[in-house]
This record gives structure tokens, sequence and C-alpha cells, in this order.
């Protein structure tokens, strides 16, 4: 019962992800929502499969997917929001 | 009841891959296409993962990890590229 209200949340935020990535009016805001909802959703997922499954291999497995989803997806988003930010300020600042 | 939702998942996650792809074709700045890519794959792994439940067979559970990696090193060398005019 519980993986079925977290498989739930983790649709509900890969929905509001990809809504706000076609709606929002501005780059920084699109970012903003792309990169949040993403690394939410996916991990409620990941969390509603290991509840499902009760299985030790595929934990470990799952586990290991969701720390690197966890780690790489913020990473991706700071790079691109700090190329964003370079392109707004003309060249100044970002981080290299 | 669970593999329903995973099911309707399923048609929901190729929905909104769609959704974002329409945004990574007409996006006016090159980060929004780029953001626009990244969202796609994550989109793609959760797919992978759902497809691996209902189906019943976990080797996509390894092309998902694969996918991840081989994704996170392409954006990052796009990025690079961008920023410093050159690769390497």
């Amino acid at each position: 019962m519980l993986s079925l209200i977290l498989l739930i949340i983790g649709l509900f935020f890969f929905t509001s992800g990809a809504l706000g990535i076609w709606r929002l009016p501005d780059p920084l805001s699109r970012l903003h929502a792309g990169g949040l909802g993403d690394t939410l959703g996916l991990g409620c997922l990941l969390l509603a499969l290991i509840l499902h499954q009760q299985d030790l291999g595929l934990t470990v497995k799952f586990f290991f997917l969701g720390l690197m989803v966890i780690i790489i997806n913020p990473v991706i988003t700071h790079l691109v929001a700090s190329l964003e930010y370079k392109d707004i300020n003309g060249g100044k600042g970002g981080a290299s | 009841m669970f593999l329903t939702v995973v099911n309707l998942g399923i048609w929901i996650l190729l929905i909104l891959t769609g959704v974002v792809l329409v945004r990574a074709f007409k996006g006016p700045a090159m980060t929004d296409r780029l953001l626009a890519v990244n969202m796609i794959t994550t989109n793609l792994v959760a797919l992978f993962l759902l497809l691996a439940l209902q189906e019943g067979n976990w080797v996509y559970l390894d092309v998902a990890l694969v996918f991840v990696l081989a994704a996170c090193v392409a954006t990052i060398a796009i990025v690079k590229f961008f920023q410093e005019g050159s690769l390497l």
C-alpha cells in the first residue's frame, strides 16, 4: 500500500516537472522546474520499487541507481544554470 | 492494483517524454534544449524501471544504470564544450 502511494507521488512529480518545463516563460524558472521535479520523482519511484520487490540484490542495484541520479542530476542542473547565468551576464560570473 | 498503476505510469511517462521533446525542439535558448534532453534521460530511466517491473525481466535495470552514466558524461561534455570552446 505504501509502495502504491509512493509510486503515485513519483508520477505526480514527473508530471509537474514536465508541465513546468513545457509552460514556464523564463529559462531560469524552467531550469528550476526541470531540475527539482525529476530528481524527487525518480527517488520516490525507486523507493516504491524497493518496497514492492523486497529483494536484497535488487535493492542494492536500486540504491546505487538512486545514489548516482541524486549526485549527477543536481550537478548537471548547476552546470547548465552557470552556463545560462554567464550567458545573461555577458561572459562574466558562473562556476567553471 | 500496483501493476495497473505501473501500466498506467508507462503511458504517462511516454506522454511526458513527448511533452518535454516539444520543448527540446522549439526551446529558444541552448540551455533549454540541454535541460530538456537531460530530463528526457531521467524520464527514460523511470520508463525502463517500470517496464522491467511489468515484464518481470530485470535486465532493464542494468540498461538503466549504464544509460544514466552515459547521459551524464555526454551532458557534461556538451557543457564543457560550450563553456571553454573545446573539449580537451
